[in-house]
């Protein structure tokens, strides 16, 4: 409605700036050449123009929505990318003191990125890049079984051994990887 | 139907897996709120379990309680009397599944 309105409001302004000129004509400022012209070539050149501006117009108005779009989907991306990482690191800070409340801690912080991993599947899916969503989900539940599973929730040294801190490494940067493809895939 | 919320009827602060790990763990869960449920094996009333209003879940809590059960009483029996419900992090019914069907390779 807006865009109709804008391109009536041109062509009228393109119409009364022809009227403007046949004024000037008439008042032998321009020379009669000038403007030797039959009006249906002017009404050719103002709906031309007014064409242009208008799909101009929608032209970009669909650019901007889809560059919004991909902001918001990377945002999403970032922010769950971020949440892996406070797990990752809080995970880090366990196995040097363990204890029941840093455990907890963690637990904590896996419902946010379980959160925020829901809300990045459901923005993926609303812009139709969604097939990827099991990957990221088996991901996930490979880091929390990794950090979370037995044994977990002692607070006696050593709480973890090399192959379990590998199987997280592990896990943070298969998730990690998938969600940089993820990024990158927005751009493409 | 049977219906179980984990906040209300046993705490907001789910331990671990094993009772020797400390309080509210999840071989506790099973045998005080789950086990008396399935100790009738004629009984298939549904069990809704509510999973909000927790601060989070350990994975070893998890699949202690509903890994646990299955191993007692059946994949299938577990799969068709529990229903799941959690708003909060809608991706948990899809994990504690995975640790019931996966309870066997344990």
């Amino acid at each position: 409605m807006k865009i109709i309105f804008s391109l009536l409001l041109l062509g009228c302004a393109m119409l009364l700036g022809v009227y403007a000129g046949m004024q000037v004509v008439g008042r032998g400022i321009l020379p009669t050449a000038f403007w030797d012209m039959k009006f249906i070539q002017i009404f050719d050149i103002a709906v031309s123009i007014t064409l242009a501006v208008g799909v101009t117009a929608v032209i970009t108005k669909q650019l901007n929505y889809s560059l919004k779009q991909r902001e918001l989907v990377a945002g999403c991306i970032t922010e769950y990318e971020g949440a892996l990482c406070r797990v990752y690191d809080s995970y880090s800070t366990y196995t040097r003191s363990p204890n029941k409340e840093q455990a907890q801690e963690i637990l904590r912080l896996h419902k946010a990125t379980s959160n925020s991993l829901t809300i990045m599947l459901s923005v993926l899916k609303t812009v139709g890049r969604n097939n990827k969503s099991e990957t990221h989900e088996n991901c996930y539940l490979r880091l929390k079984g990794a950090t979370t599973d037995s044994p977990f929730g002692l607070d006696k040294k050593p709480v973890v051994d090399t192959a379990r801190l590998d199987k997280i490494d592990t896990a943070f940067c298969e998730a990690r990887k998938e969600l940089v493809a993820q990024k990158l895939a927005l751009y493409r | 139907m049977h219906k179980i919320s984990i906040a209300k009827d046993f705490s907001s602060t789910p331990g671990f897996r094993l009772i020797s790990e400390g309080p509210y763990s999840g071989e506790e869960f099973r045998k005080s709120k789950l086990d008396p449920l399935f100790k009738d094996l004629a009984d298939t009333t549904p069990i809704e379990i509510n999973l909000d209003g927790v601060a989070g879940y350990a994975t070893s809590f998890l699949e202690e309680a509903f890994g646990g059960l299955a191993r007692m009483y059946g994949v299938e029996v577990c799969m068709k009397r529990l229903k799941f419900r959690s708003d909060e992090e809608p991706l948990l019914p899809k994990e504690i599944e995975g640790y019931i069907r996966n309870s066997v390779k344990k």
